[in-house]
C-alpha cells in the first residue's frame, strides 16, 4: 500500500520546510560571523569559544538549568499526581479534572498578565493572603530568588497537557492487576511503585522529554512578559537572551550558537533521563 | 483510600486550581486606575464594567478578536488533520520507515523554537508571507507540534490491527481506512487535540511579534501587549483584556472537554 | 474457484513461518487446517488473502496467479479470530461496510444485509453495536460481513476461538452450533473454504479433507478419516486424537510383526482391548472419567500407555481398581509404524 504515504507528505512537507531545514540553517550559522553590518564570514568554532567565556550566558545557562531543574519534577508530579487521584469516576472527579485543566487554555500573555497582579508586592492577593495569615510578604519579583520562584510557581499550573496524557495512561492499566495486588495483599506504596509507575513509564518518559524541552525552551515567554530577565539577570534564560541577541542586538551568528547549545544540552539531558528510566524501569520490574 | 479521601483531594484540587483564576473574573469588575492595597476582599465594593470600557477603547480588542478567530479557524482544523494523517500514516509504514518517522519527529521535538524564529524569518518574508497570516497559519501544516503527531500515533497502534485489516481486505486504501475505520476510533484524541491546538494557536505571542507588524492584522496577544504597554499600572483594565482573551479558550474547552476529559476506558484513547 | 498455494515461503525476522508450503483446495470444498500454535496456519490464511506477501511462491485463486493483486481485488473474504467487527458501527452498517466501500448505495447494501441476517438468525439484531452483541451473535455478524460481498474463496481464522468465555458450561454446545451453521452455509452458497483451527474436533468435524501443519510445513492433508486413522508422520500421530496414539519403541511391548528396528509402534487407545486371556499385563495406574467414556492410564513394565478400554465382554470381571494388574492385548488392525529416524509412516 503506497497510498499512507500521500497522508503523510503535508507533514513531512511542513517539518521539512518550517522545522528541519530553519534548525539545520541556524545550526550552521553557529559557525559564522553574521551580524547586520559585515558580510557573513566563516568564524569555526570562534561563536562558541566566546560563548565559553560569556559571563552572562554562563548566568543564562545556570539560571534555565534551575528553573527545568525545579519546574520539570513538579510539573511532572503534579500531573501524576492529578491524574492518580483523579482517574477514576466520583463525586467531584469530573470537575476538578476541569478546574485542573482551566490554567492550562489561558493565553500566554493574558497569563502572565494575571501572575504580574497576583504578585504584587501592594495590591496582589497573595502577599494580602500572607499578610492576614502573619506571614513575611515577600517582594516577589523584585528579588532574584523570588522571581525564579514566580515563574517556577507559574508553571506548575499550567499542567493540562501532562495530565491529559497521564489520565488517559493510568485509564488505560487493566483492572485485574490491582484487584491481583489487592489479593496479594499488596499495600498502597507498593502498588503504585511495582505497578501503576513501571506500567505508565513509557508515557511519563515521553511527558518528562517533552517537558525538558518545553522547560529549556519555554520558560522564554514569561520571562520576557513578566520580568524581562530581570531583576539583575535572575530570570535571563537561554532563550531570552538568544532573543535578545539575535533580534535586539543583531548578531545572529552568535546567537545561532546559542541555541545550538541549548539543543544540544537538551538532547543529552534527554539521552541521561531515557537512560535513567530504561535502568529504573527494569530494576523496579525484575 | 477511604471513600471520602478522594472526593476531598478532588475538592482541593478544584479549589487550588480555580483560585488563582478566579482574580481573572473579579480583576476586571473593579473600577480602572489605581488598586487600593492590600488587593482584598476578592469582590469588589462596587462592580461596574467601566475596566472593559476603557480597554475596548485603548485597544481594538474587538479586531483583534476577530483576527484570531480568523486564524484559529484556518490554523486548528488544519493541524487536527494533518497531525491525525501524519500518525496513521505513520503507523501504516513499514517498520524500518516507521522508527525513522517516529524518531525524527522526537528529535525535532526538542529543536528550540529560538533556532527557528530567524530562519523562518528570512524564509516568510522570501515569499511576501511577512504582514499576512500565512506565518500565524504555517505551523498547522505540521501539525502545530510533532507532539500531536505522536499522540495520534500512539492513538492508532493501540486501534486492533485486524480492524484495518478488515478494511483492506473490502478494497480501502490509506485515506479511506483513515476516513472509515480510523479515525472515527480516536475521537477523543481528536478532540483532545484540537483542544491543545486551539489553545497553542490562540496564545501564540512570539509569532505575531515577529512576523505580523500590520496593526489591522494583529491578534488579540498583541493587543494585550500593547495594553500592558499603555497602562502598566492599571490592573482592572489588564485584567478585564485578559479576561476577554481568555474566553473563547475557555469556551472552546468547555464544548469539547467531556470528550477527551471525562471519558473513561475509551477506545482509542492514548495509553502506553 | 480453486485456491492453491504453490511452494509459498514466507520468513518473519529470518525463521520460516512457511517453508515451501504447497496446497490445493478445490472448488466448492472446504479445507480445515489443523496445527499448533505458531505452525504457520495464520500466516498461510493471511497470504491467500493478499495481507502478506510470500518470499517466494505463488498464490492461485482460479488458476490465476494472484500473488501480487491486492486483498480486495482477489474475491477473498475473511472472517477474523478476533471477528475484527467495527465497535464503532452497528451490525447492520459492519455487515454492510464492504458493500459501501465498494460504491453500493445505503438503501441496496442496507437489503443485502438484511437478506444476510435472516438466516444467520440476526435479525432485529442489526441496530445493535457490537459491544452490546453476545459472543456467538459477533460471530454470526463477522460471517454475515464476510459473506455480504458474495465471496469466491472464504478464509477463517479460527472463527470459533473468540465465543462467549463467559459461558463456559454452554461453551461445547455453542461451539457446535456455530459448527453446524458455518457447515450450512457452506453448503447452502458451495462456497470454496479453508479454516483454520487448532482444535481437532473442529479440524476432523468441519473438513472435507484436513492439512496438518506444523512449523510451517504440511505434515499431512487427507480426509478426516485418513489423517485420523493413517498419520503419515509421527507428529501427525502424537497430535491427531484426543489423548493421541500411543508410540511405543518396538520390542519395548510384545506385539505380533513389529520387532524390527528402528521402527516406533503407533497404536490408538480405542486400540487397547483389555480381556482376561490376553497375553500383555500392564497396572492401572489411574483411571480417567471424560464425560462418556473411560481412559486408563497403564503401566506395561515401564512402557506407558493409554487406553480407551473396549466394553468388556460378556462374561468379563467387573471394572478393575487403581493399582490392579490387568491383561491385555492390541488390536492387530489399529497398528502403525513409523521410522524411528525420519518419523514417516511405513
Amino acid at each position: 500500500m503506497r497510498s499512507e504515504r500521500w497522508l503523510l507528505a503535508p507533514y513531512a512537507l511542513g517539518g521539512l520546510v518550517l522545522l528541519a531545514i530553519p534548525a539545520a540553517a541556524t545550526f550552521a550559522v553557529a559557525f559564522l560571523e553574521l551580524d547586520l553590518l559585515a558580510p557573513a564570514e566563516w568564524a569555526g568554532i570562534d561563536n562558541f569559544r566566546a560563548l565559553l567565556e560569556d559571563p552572562i550566558f554562563r548566568e543564562a545557562l545556570v539560571n534555565s538549568l534551575t528553573f527545568a531543574a525545579l519546574a520539570v519534577p513538579l510539573r511532572l508530579l503534579g500531573a501524576l499526581g492529578l491524574a492518580l487521584l483523579l482517574h477514576e469516576r466520583f463525586r467531584g472527579a469530573g470537575a476538578a479534572r476541569t478546574a485542573a485543566y482551566l490554567p492550562s487554555v489561558v493565553p500566554d500573555i493574558a497569563y502572565a498578565l494575571l501572575w504580574l497582579f497576583l504578585v504584587n508586592p501592594l495590591f496582589g492577593p497573595i502577599n494580602a493572603a500572607l499578610g492576614l495569615a502573619g506571614l513575611p510578604q515577600p517582594g516577589w519579583l523584585t528579588t532574584g530568588a523570588g522571581a525564579m520562584a514566580t515563574i517556577v510557581l507559574m508553571s506548575g499550573f499550567t499542567i493540562g497537557e501532562g495530565f491529559v496524557v497521564a489520565l488517559a495512561a493510568r485509564q488505560e492499566l487493566p483492572k485485574e492487576l490491582y484487584e491481583l495486588a489487592r489479593v496479594e495483599g499488596a499495600g498502597v506504596l507498593h502498588t503504585l511503585r511495582r505497578v501503576t509507575l513501571p506500567l505508565m513509564a513509557p508515557t511519563l518518559t515521553l511527558l518528562a522529554v517533552r517537558d525538558l524541552a518545553f522547560s529549556l525552551q519555554v520558560s522564554f515567554i514569561p520571562a520576557y512578559l513578566l520580568t524581562d530577565g530581570g531583576p539583575d539577570r535572575a530570570t535571563l534564560f537561554l532563550p531570552l537572551y538568544a532573543f535578545d541577541v539575535g533580534f535586539e542586538q543583531f548578531r545572529y551568528g552568535y546567537a545561532a550558537a546559542m541555541t545550538l547549545t541549548l539543543f544540544a544540552i537538551t538532547a543529552v539531558l534527554v539521552g541521561v533521563q531515557l537512560w535513567v528510566v530504561r535502568r529504573w524501569r527494569f530494576d523496579a520490574g525484575a | 483510600m477511604k471513600a471520602t479521601a478522594r472526593p476531598i483531594g478532588a475538592l482541593l484540587v478544584a479549589i487550588l486550581f480555580l483560585a488563582p483564576l478566579s482574580f481573572l473574573v473579579t480583576g476586571g469588575l473593579r473600577e480602572p486606575g489605581l488598586l487600593p492595597a492590600g488587593g482584598f476582599p476578592l469582590l469588589p465594593e462596587r462592580v461596574t464594567l467601566d475596566a472593559y470600557e476603557r480597554a475596548f477603547a485603548l485597544v481594538p480588542l474587538g479586531r483583534q478578536l476577530v483576527n484570531s478567530l480568523i486564524v484559529a479557524a484556518i490554523a486548528v482544523p488544519l493541524s487536527v488533520l494533518v497531525a491525525s494523517w501524519a500518525g496513521f500514516a505513520m503507523m501504516l509504514l513499514p517498520r524500518r520507515h516507521r522508527r525513522l518517522a517516529v524518531g525524527s519527529s522526537l528529535v525535532l521535538l526538542m529543536v528550540p523554537l529560538a533556532a527557528l524564529w530567524l530562519p523562518r524569518f528570512v524564509l516568510f518574508r522570501a515569499v511576501g508571507a511577512i504582514d499576512t497570516y500565512i506565518p500565524l497559519i504555517a505551523p498547522a501544516l505540521l501539525g502545530m507540534s510533532p507532539f500531536y503527531v505522536l499522540l495520534f500515533y500512539w492513538s492508532y497502534r493501540r486501534v486492533p490491527r485486524d480492524l484495518f485489516d478488515a478494511g483492506r481486505l473490502e478494497g480501502l486504501g490509506a485515506y479511506g481506512l483513515w476516513r472509515r475505520v480510523a479515525a472515527p476510533l480516536v475521537r477523543p484524541t481528536t478532540f483532545a487535540v484540537a483542544a491543545l491546538a486551539f489553545v497553542t494557536t490562540w496564545g501564540n505571542f512570539i509569532d505575531p511579534v515577529l512576523f505580523v507588524n500590520d496593526p489591522d492584522l494583529a491578534t488579540l496577544p498583541l493587543g494585550l501587549r500593547s495594553l500592558a504597554a499603555l497602562g502598566p499600572t492599571s490592573f482592572p483594565v489588564l485584567l478585564a483584556a485578559a479576561l476577554v482573551a481568555t474566553l473563547p479558550a475557555a469556551l472552546a474547552f468547555a464544548a469539547v472537554q467531556r470528550r477527551f476529559l471525562q471519558s473513561t476506558r475509551e477506545a482509542g484513547w492514548l495509553g502506553r | 474457484m480453486s485456491l492453491a498455494f504453490e511452494g509459498v515461503t514466507k520468513a518473519w525476522d529470518g525463521t520460516n513461518a512457511l517453508s515451501s508450503l504447497s496446497l490445493e483446495v478445490g472448488s466448492g470444498e472446504l479445507v480445515t487446517v489443523l496445527g499448533p500454535s505458531g505452525s504457520g496456519k495464520s500466516t498461510a490464511l493471511r497470504v491467500a488473502a493478499g495481507l502478506e506477501t510470500p518470499d517466494a511462491g505463488v498464490v492461485r485463486i482460479g488458476g490465476r496467479d494472484v500473488t501480487a493483486t491486492p486483498p480486495s481485488e482477489r474475491g477473498v473474504a475473511m472472517v477474523f479470530q478476533s471477528f475484527a467487527l467495527f465497535p464503532h458501527l452497528s451490525a447492520r452498517d459492519n455487515i454492510a461496510f464492504g458493500l459501501r466501500a465498494r460504491g453500493m448505495s445505503r438503501d441496496d447494501a442496507g437489503r443485502r444485509a438484511r437478506e444476510l441476517a435472516g438466516p444467520l438468525g440476526l435479525d432485529g439484531l442489526l441496530g445493535r453495536r457490537p459491544a452490546q452483541l453476545s459472543g456467538g451473535e459477533r460471530q454470526r455478524v463477522a460471517l454475515a460481513r464476510a459473506l455480504a460481498g458474495r465471496p469466491e474463496v472464504l478464509l477463517l481464522d479460527e472463527p470459533l476461538s473468540n465465543l462467549d468465555a463467559r459461558a463456559a458450561p454452554a461453551d461445547a454446545r455453542l461451539r457446535a452450533e456455530a459448527r453446524a451453521e458455518i457447515r450450512r452455509v457452506h453448503a447452502a452458497t458451495g462456497i470454496t473454504a479453508l479454516y483454520v483451527t487448532h482444535d481437532q474436533d473442529e479440524a476432523l468435524a468441519l473438513g472435507e479433507r484436513v492439512a496438518v501443519l506444523n512449523r510451517g510445513q504440511l505434515q499431512q492433508i487427507g480426509t478426516p478419516d485418513e489423517v485420523y486413522d493413517r498419520p503419515a508422520n509421527r507428529f501427525v500421530a502424537s497430535f491427531v486424537g484426543e489423548p493421541p496414539m500411543n508410540l511405543v519403541e518396538a520390542g519395548r511391548l510384545d506385539l505380533p510383526g513389529t520387532t524390527h528396528d528402528g521402527v516406533l509402534v503407533g497404536f490408538r487407545p480405542e486400540d487397547v482391548v483389555v480381556e482376561p486371556s490376553a497375553p500383555l499385563r500392564a497396572r492401572l495406574v489411574l483411571a480417567e472419567r471424560t464425560g462418556h467414556d473411560e481412559l486408563w492410564h497403564l503401566d506395561a513394565h515401564g512402557v506407558a500407555i493409554v487406553a480407551r478400554p473396549r466394553p468388556a465382554r460378556e462374561g468379563g470381571p467387573g471394572a478393575p481398581r487403581e493399582g490392579d494388574e490387568i491383561a491385555f492385548r492390541v488390536d492387530p488392525a489399529g497398528i502403525r509404524l513409523f521410522d524411528a529416524a525420519t518419523g514417516r509412516a511405513r
